[in-house]
């Protein structure tokens, strides 16, 4: 098991402490085992194990789909099909192994679909809550309009990557995957996944610290 | 950013109203698809075929027998491989089951390539070409039907291995089949088939594999 964990110095309190956050909250292993408990059930034939799943995969893959398309109602519309797909095919679901990656991979074929059809309209989405979250405990509207500011920044900084850093990046940082699972869902190997991820951290700290924010976190990858 | 909450619901509506096979009788109709009927496709061939006629039986048997042993490995490589909800899954083991699934066919073909060439295309060689390509895009299609929605990663590469399978089962049939052992025949008229046959297969197959298509 692959966890994340980061070193990072604030400035004055806020920083990118969300990021660092974000990226530290890998998928609990325990949700992991419940999910494919919960998908071992549903492909057997016991259809209430599907609202379980989707409670347990549902927030993750919306998560990542949000940030992967950057438009709120597309990204609804993938995880819908992405599920339904899912439901279409849960009698190929292998006993035993890992449902993450595999509804993962499906969400991903799902909007890169939709992405080559041309119906994306590519937008920033500005993750409010997130931003609330981290500002609020400081009562400081100057921190909120700072995290706004640097989120806004993020997020162009991640439209820019290209996908093939993007998407590894997201998988862990959005969908809580490992980087076994992350290299599962895109076909590649666990090496390959966390040059990626490392990658992409290092391309987003560089076009963050040009636009003059603070200093960034420091990915330590750690196997436990 | 949280999640909508109407789309719960929304979402297991729609599952609900929609009925999908369990993992029980997807994997019946998987083995009726992928085994059954390309053994069914080689006892045809065998029965219309005219295998015996230029040919010693110990010639044949070997033939056949080594064309059923690809066949039944490379189908079994591929499916025993694909056993994770994911499909293939990692580049180098999809890579290396691909190249199993394409050359199975060709080594088929080479080793039957043992009589003298003839010149000029006849009725033959165009039959062979046909028959070649029906057999193969056959048992690839059933293989391809019993494993639909199984792949999510790379829906293209199994594609083609399951061209390749299909690939396979057609030589073998086709060892049951054309009596001919000439080499130009053979490699054209059975080794164009095959190939076209794969490809027509990865075409047709490839949204039917992939488990993200509608």
């Amino acid at each position: 098991m692959v966890s994340l964990a980061f070193g990072c110095r604030i400035e004055e309190g806020l920083g990118l402490a969300w990021l660092a956050a974000a990226l530290r909250s890998v998928m609990n292993p325990q949700d992991e085992s419940l999910a494919n408990r919960a998908m071992d059930r549903y492909a057997s034939g016991d259809d209430s194990a599907f609202a379980e799943l989707y409670d347990i995969v549902a927030p993750r893959l919306y998560g990542f789909l949000l940030k992967q398309l950057r438009n709120q109602a597309l990204a609804e519309d993938c995880l819908q099909q992405a599920l339904l797909q899912l439901h279409a095919a849960r009698g190929r679901y292998v006993h035993g192994s890992p449902v993450l990656p595999w509804v993962f991979a499906i969400a991903r074929r799902v909007a890169i679909d939709k992405q080559r059809r041309g119906s994306t309209e590519r937008r920033i989405v500005r993750d409010d809550d997130e931003i609330h979250e981290i500002a609020a405990p400081h009562g400081d509207p100057h921190g909120a309009a700072h995290a706004g500011q640097l989120a806004e920044r993020m997020l162009c900084a991640l439209e820019k990557l290209p996908d093939s850093l993007r998407e590894p990046y997201l998988l862990v940082r959005e969908g809580g995957l490992s980087m076994r699972e992350a290299a599962m869902t895109l076909g590649i190997t666990e090496v390959a996944a966390r040059l990626r991820v490392s990658r992409a951290t290092r391309a987003l700290r560089e076009a963050l610290q040009q636009e003059g924010f603070l200093e960034l976190p420091e990915l330590e990858e750690t196997e436990t | 950013m949280t999640l909508p909450p109407h789309l719960r619901q929304a979402i297991l509506d729609r599952a609900g109203a929609t009925r999908s096979p369990t993992r029980a009788e997807t994997d019946r109709r998987t083995v009726a698809l992928a085994l059954v009927l390309p053994m069914v496709v080689a006892l045809v061939s065998s029965v219309v075929g005219r295998a015996r006629e230029a040919r010693s039986l110990p010639y044949l048997s070997a033939n056949a027998a080594l064309a059923f042993l690809l066949a039944a490995g490379v189908t079994a490589a591929v499916l025993w491989f694909r056993r994770s909800s994911l499909g293939f899954g990692a580049t180098t083991r999809a890579t290396v089951l691909l190249c199993l699934g394409l050359a199975s066919p060709l080594v088929v073909l080479l080793v039957s390539a043992t009589g003298e060439p003839h010149v000029g295309v006849t009725g033959h060689d165009v039959a062979c070409f046909f028959m070649t390509l029906g057999f193969s895009v056959v048992v690839a299609a059933s293989v391809g039907l019993g494993l639909s929605k199984s792949e999510a990663v790379s829906p293209t590469r199994a594609a083609f291995a399951i061209g390749g399978i299909g690939g396979a089962w057609g030589a073998l049939a086709m060892v049951f089949f054309c009596p001919q052992t000439g080499a130009l025949h053979i490699l054209v008229s059975h080794g164009m088939g095959t190939c076209v046959a794969i490809g027509v297969a990865a075409v047709l197959l490839r949204r039917k594999l992939d488990a993200a298509a509608l």
